[in-house]
Formats: structure tokens, sequence, C-alpha cells
């Protein structure tokens, strides 16, 4: 069963590390367990030959909401203001199952949920499960053909084998052609859509996030103690951790605090020394950032961070709380998480020390100029399932579902709640009445459900200091993206080795920073070309070329 | 008792004793550290700051009482069912003149070579109209092969003797096994029964893939949902910002609810264990 475990440790926000996903396989191979890895064999071509079957005989395996789609043919065109046409048009019914990782689920046939309903003429189905239990349950479902009407695909899983057997055998209606007719749907950056799609063709409703969002958080606080300006360079950011660490920021007399907290090694500094987003292309040819020299040079300064102790001995196994905790009780100055996070650390702080600021950065400028990582800008994105929606009425109105939340009211009813109870209205801005009783009982929708951002379509509330700060750094990473080539591609070798190879790459980053020799890390990187690193760089030239950009 | 005992064989109990003692300690740590984690502030062997704000805290919210019902109750009527079936089908197949009876061993023996795998089983479950209700949690696994052929061995080991004159005395097959055969095999059936109780206990996986409904899920489901955001290692389709952290005593404390019900039922059967019931059955 190990093999669904689609645990991924540590950030959410880290590409790299979600190859870790199959690790488990190895483990199949002992001797004793020689069996199984035969029945898995069978298993697995058995569960091949059943997709097979699934995807040839799509009149089987269908949920109860066929009847659905066969109202009046739906008018998609108008937009979401045509109130009466609607009135006219029964109620969607629409299955939807998602992520849900708080307390407890709102009860069905609450306000909030009947306000959606209401909005999108629906009537909702919903199945929440935890986010680690939905995401094992996940290639189980798709195998099986039982999928609700539309269901959203991790980040993480977007390459991962299950997903593009199900896409390439056709189960998922590729909506690319209908978007136009959906005013707000068709707003999403094109970027975004590029990075979801398949040899070019868009499947998914993304959840749309900033592009560029990593952020170096620091104490601002401490950094006003000791005069020193926000780190422009990598030398700024140098002499900071520096200062952290034995200038006794928090003047307790006592040398115990250090710069900089870091969970991992080997991505953050790379765009600031010029080394690729991952892979870049040079004449149709594709070089992995381990092979630059640049990728070295962010390396060697972490290496140096790590000899001077200026960041934490146990970046390689520190988990989460930890990490965090090291900047909330005021023993580390800097971490790298991602700009939304900000706020929460603050707090953070300020619950051990009522003076304590944070504030972030996103770019450090260096000899290649203002650079910053472009990610896929989605949080995972939506797939309509041919088998639950079968015609096309039917799957324009699950899209209008998605099109009218992403609206003005769709957008307030999402990031503000209900005027009353949720928010009030103080001088024409939007207030929240008890951010809690928001986050129960409208988080739990809010989050799984906005396509496009409804921050940036709601009503405007004032802004706080470090929520303005998020825009700001936000608007100007938009201005500085390095892109990743590799992310619309696909490459067999990938899904069925990537993991492995990247995990090779991690070890070794974190044994060269804790004094491992460059011509150990050199042997490993040339031996991850031999190994598989070299094919899928072949087949991602294939695959590029094909899409001829 | 030897009184005066070698120098050797006191060497001997000395390292016997601690040694084992040593072991037993390295065992029983864990549960401690885990219990007083709970009740305290930071994790610790000793509670620091006790306070019993961690329990308040998960039994405030319904979830977590009424997945402990849950799981309470598929293990008493999952074990319940389990043992049924097992010694049920163990009695017939320990007849050596069952017809069919070699066939039939054959193709238990297979399944516990090769198992259909997840998706086959899955189907399975949801072709049978079990998905989203709690059978599922108890019948696709009521009969372990491994369990049914020692449970046959125990079978087969009762003497001939005592059965015959059951049938002497006039009870037919289904009699002399709820009369004669099942009470000379409590010690077994006590111990099956602890294992499969605890296997139902402890399964998650099955609930996730089979139950979709929240409000039938295990324990089991629910603690690993608090260990794995305590230790922050969340699905990676939750927004870093949205997560809820859990505290370390939470976490504890959520062990220790969902460990403590089924530990309690190992003392109950302990006394089966041991116990020789076959002695003196038959003379002669």
């Amino acid at each position: 069963m190990n093999r669904a475990q689609v645990l991924a440790p540590g950030h959410a926000c880290i590409m790299y590390r979600f190859h870790n996903i199959t690790g488990n396989e190895g483990l199949l191979l002992s001797k004793q367990r020689l069996n199984r890895k035969i029945a898995w064999c069978l298993c697995m071509a058995l569960t091949f030959s059943l997709l097979a079957a699934c995807s040839g005989n799509s009149s089987g395996g269908s949920t109860g909401s066929t009847n659905a789609g066969g109202g009046t043919k739906q008018e998609a065109s108008g937009g979401s203001d045509n109130a009466s046409k609607e009135k006219e048009q029964e109620p969607l019914v629409l299955s939807l199952m998602f992520n849900f990782d708080g307390v407890e689920f709102p009860a069905e046939g609450n306000e909030v949920q009947r306000r959606i309903e209401e909005i999108t003429n629906t009537k909702l189905k919903i199945q929440q499960l935890p986010g680690s239990a939905f995401e094992e349950k996940l290639p189980v479902l798709i195998a099986s053909g039982e999928l609700p009407d539309a269901i959203p695909i991790p980040r993480r899983h977007q390459k991962l084998p299950y997903v593009v057997n199900a896409i390439e055998s056709d189960m998922f209606w590729e909506i690319g052609p209908y978007l136009e007719q959906f005013p707000n749907l068709s707003k999403i950056n094109p970027l975004i859509y590029d990075n979801i799609a398949y040899e070019g063709k868009v499947y998914g409703i993304p959840r749309v996030r900033p592009l560029a969002r990593r952020a170096f958080q620091y104490r601002e606080d401490w950094a006003e103690k000791l005069k020193l300006q926000e780190p422009k360079t990598i030398d700024d950011l140098y002499a900071m951790l520096k200062a952290f660490t034995h200038d006794d920021p928090d003047g307790n007399g006592k040398q115990d605090t250090y710069g900089l907290t870091s969970k991992e090694v080997g991505y953050w500094f790379a765009p600031f020394f010029g080394a690729p987003n991952n892979w870049k292309v040079e004449d149709g040819k594709f070089i992995k950032d381990v092979e630059t020299e640049e990728y070295l040079n962010a390396l060697k300064f972490e290496k140096k961070l790590y000899e001077e102790k200026l960041m934490n001995r146990d970046f390689a196994v520190i988990d989460r709380p930890e990490w965090t905790g090291a900047i909330e009780q005021g023993k580390a100055g800097v971490r790298i998480d991602v700009t939304g996070s900000a706020p929460g650390l603050e707090e953070g702080v300020q619950a051990n020390n009522p003076d304590g600021k944070i504030n972030f950065f996103s770019i450090l400028e260096g000899d290649h100029g203002k650079r910053v990582f472009m990610e896929g800008g989605h949080n995972g994105f939506y797939l309509i399932p041919k088998s639950s929606v079968k015609t096309e009425e039917h799957l324009l109105r699950v899209l209008k579902f998605f099109d009218d939340l992403a609206g003005e009211e769709g957008a307030n009813l999402l990031q503000w709640g209900i005027e009353g109870v949720h928010y009030k209205l103080v001088d024409g801005k939007p207030e929240y009445i008890d951010l809690d009783k928001y986050g129960k009982e409208v988080g739990a929708y809010s989050a799984p459900l906005s396509t496009l951002p409804p921050v940036d379509i709601a009503l405007q509330g004032d802004k706080t200091r470090l929520q303005q700060r998020e825009i700001d750094v936000i608007a100007e990473n938009d201005q500085h993206l390095v892109a990743d080539p590799s992310l619309p591609l696909l490459s067999e070798t990938f899904a069925e080795r990537g993991a492995q190879l990247q995990t090779m790459l991690e070890d070794a980053n974190v044994k060269f920073v804790m004094g491992g020799s460059e011509e150990e890390w050199r042997n490993t990187v040339k031996e991850w070309r031999t190994r598989g690193g070299g094919e899928i760089a072949k087949e991602y030239e294939e695959e590029y070329a094909k899409l001829g950009k | 008792m030897v009184k005066d005992r070698s120098f050797g064989s006191r060497l001997f109990d000395t390292i016997n004793v601690s040694v084992l003692g040593l072991f037993g300690i390295l065992t029983i740590l864990p549960f401690i550290y885990v219990i007083s984690s709970s009740f305290s502030s930071v994790p610790a062997l000793w509670p620091k700051d006790f306070s019993l704000e961690a329990y308040i805290y998960i039994f405030s919210a319904d979830t977590f009482t009424r997945s402990l019902l849950v799981s309470v109750y598929i293990t008493v009527v999952g074990t319940l069912i389990q043992l049924c079936l097992t010694s049920l089908m163990a009695y017939a197949v320990s007849h050596k003149q069952l017809p069919g009876r070699q066939v039939v061993l054959l193709m238990v023996l297979f399944t516990m070579l090769f198992s259909g795998g997840m998706i086959p089983t899955y189907f399975v479950v949801k072709s049978t109209g079990l998905l989203d209700t709690l059978w599922a949690l108890m019948i696709p696994n009521a009969i372990s092969a491994f369990y049914l052929i020692i449970l046959k061995n125990f079978f087969q080991a009762i003497p001939e003797e005592l059965k015959e004159s059951a049938k002497i005395d006039g009870s037919h097959e289904v009699g002399i096994f709820f009369r004669i055969v099942l009470p000379l095999s409590l010690p077994a059936m006590a111990a099956f029964g602890l294992f499969y109780a605890v296997g139902i206990w402890n399964q998650y996986f099955s609930a996730i893939l089979y139950i979709s409904d929240a409000s039938k899920w295990p324990v089991q489901v629910i603690l690993r949902q608090v260990v794995i955001m305590a230790s922050g290692a969340i699905g990676d389709s939750t927004e870093v910002e949205q997560v809820v952290y859990y505290s370390n005593s939470i976490k504890m404390a959520v062990i220790v609810v969902s460990t403590v019900p089924i530990l309690l039922v190992y003392p109950f059967l302990q006394k089966h264990f041991a116990k020789g019931v076959l002695l003196g059955s038959v003379k002669g």
C-alpha cells in the first residue's frame, strides 16, 4: 500500500521535494517482498487494462449527476449578470471533492454554502478529505473512474504518471477552446495556463497564485537596532546574517542568535548567482541547473554560511515547526519562505516579543541583474472528468460555476464572507468582524474553490503593512521572472526515475554544504547525467522542439 | 532451591536481569514520553507546566469523539465477524474427509502470496456496494489466510476421540464445533481475536480509500492527520498560509487517546494465552 502514500514532506512550495513520492519503491525489493513485487506487477498490468477499459466505455461508472446537464441549452456567453435567464434554469447538481485541513468542515446547508449555490445557480455536493488523504486517494479514484464533476489535481501531481496517463487516455475535458466564453476564467494569466498544459492543450482550471513568491523574511526590529538597511545584494545579506549572529541583535549580552534558519539548500540563492530555474535551453539543448557554474557558486555561498555558523546546523533534517520556531523564539533572524506567510510569522514573533517586527524581500541583485524564479503560478488545478460530465452543455455549466465564483459577487463572498456576519462596511471598506469565525465558516470554501485570487477582485479593505508589502513585492517580481522551461514538458524518464535522481542531487548538495569536496559533488552530477539525467534532457529537448517554442 | 549457587549462576542472573530490565525500560520509555508530553508544554519525560489543555482541545470538537466511537464499533463488530468466519471455515477445512479440501486450501494459500492489489480491491468494494459504509472496513479482510491456516492446524490437533465421544452421545457437527471444539480453542480464539482487533483498530488506509463521509472515519485517520499537520508536512494542495498547526501536546494527546483503548484489551485476554486446556482430556 505504501505505493500510494504521496506524503510529500516539508515545505509545500518547493518544486523539488515532491520527487520523494515514489521513493518507497526501493523498499519493495527486499527478498521477502519479492512476491509482493510480482503481485504489484500483475496488479499494475490489471490497472492499466482497466484504465483502458474505462476510457473505452464512457457509459460505465457514472455517478448520480448525469441528468444535470439535460436542461435547456446553456447560453454561456452571457456574463454573470443576466440573472433572468439563469432563473429559468434548474440549479445544476454539482459534485465536488477537495482537500480540507481544518478541524471540522461546515455542516451541510450552511449559509455560506447556500450563498455560493445562489450565486452560481447550483446545488453542491461536497466531499472533503484531509489534504494528505485526498492525495493518496486520488490515484485510486482516477483509476476507478468514479469521479465527481470536478476534481483538483495537486500541483505536485501534475506530472505523475497516473495523471498523465489519465489525460492521455482522454478521461478529462480539454477546456482550452471554451475558455473565451467565460469572462473571468479567460482573465487568468495565459502563462499559467501554459504551465499546466499537456502537450500544449489546456485541461485544467488553475487555482491561481503569484508566479514568484519566494521571500526572505527577516526580523526588521533586529535590523533597525543594528542599523542595517534592507539587503539589496548578496553581500548585504551576508553582512546582515553576520551581524545577526555576532552583534547581539536581541541585546541580551549573550551570543545566542544566528542568521539564517534554512530547511534545505541548493535553491534559494541560485537566481542571484545567475543559475537557471531548474533547466535552461541553449541552442535547443537542455542544461540542468546543477550543470552550471553559477549554481555551484550559489551552493558555495551556502557552504560559506554553514562553515561560518551563520545558518542552522540541522538544515537537512529540521521540520517545519522547529524551523518557524527558530524565528518566533528569537533564535534566528532570517528565514526563506513565501510572501504570504509573513503576517503569520510576525504574529508568532510578537507572541514572544511584542516589539518584534517582520519584513521581507524577494530579490537580491547580483552581477546578473534582478532575477527571480517563476513557479507554476497555481496551487493545483481542477480537471473535469468525462465520466461524470458527459455533454458539452454540462461541461459549460461546470465551467460557469468556477467562472461565476471568480466574479465580483463570488470573490466578495470568498474573501469576506457574508455582510453582517463575517464582515461589516466601515466607510465603504470591508472589515472582518471575527476572523476566526470567517476562517471556520468561509475559509473551508475560499481556499479550495478560488480560481482567480478573490483578494484581487473583491472589495478592497484596509491593508496591513505586510499585506501591502506582499502586493508590491509580487508586482516587482513579475518584472524579473526567470521561467523553468521544463514546466509544460513531459518526460517519461522523469516520471519513472525523476524522484530518485532528484534525491541524489539533493543529497549531494547537503553533503557538499556540510563539508564535502567539490570533486565529489561534480562526480555526483556526472553520475546523475549518466543514470537518467541525460535521457530526461533529451526527452525535454524533443518535446520542446515539438511545441515549437 | 539450591542454596549455594555458583558464582557463574549468580553472574548469569545478574546479567540476565539487567539486560532484560534495560530492554524493558527501552520499550516503556517511549510510552512514558508520549504520555507525559501530552500533559506538558514542551516534550519531556516528566510533564512541565502540567495541563489538561490538549485533552480539552481534542474533545471539544465532535470530530474526535465521533471517530473514537466509530473505531470502537468497527473493532468490536469487525472482530466478532472475523473470528466467526475464520473459525467456521477453519473448522470445515480441518476435516480430512471434506471433499475438495485441498483445492480450497490451495486457493487460500494463493491469496497469502498474491493479493489483488489496491485498485482491483477498490473495484470489488465498490461493486459490492460497500463503499462509504463501515462494512468496507470489516468485510474485505474478514478472513486472514494466515490465521485461518494456523487455526485449522490448531483444530486438527484436538484429539479425534473428543469429537467421537460427542458423536456417540448423538451430537451433530455443529454441536461438536460449538460445544467441544470452540471451548477447547479459547486460547487460540483469544489470541486471534486480539490480532484481528489490533489490525482493525490500526487500519487507516482502507478508511481513506473507501470512506468519503468524514463522519464515518475511524480515529486513526484523524490521528494521522493531526500528526502530519503537527510536523508541518502538510498535503501539497493546502496552502501553507491556511494551515492550523497543532501543538506538540495535542499531537501526543491524540496518540494517547487513540492507543490506550486497544492497549486496555491486552490484560483481559492475556490470561487466556497460557492456559493448557487440553491437559487431561484424553486418558489411556
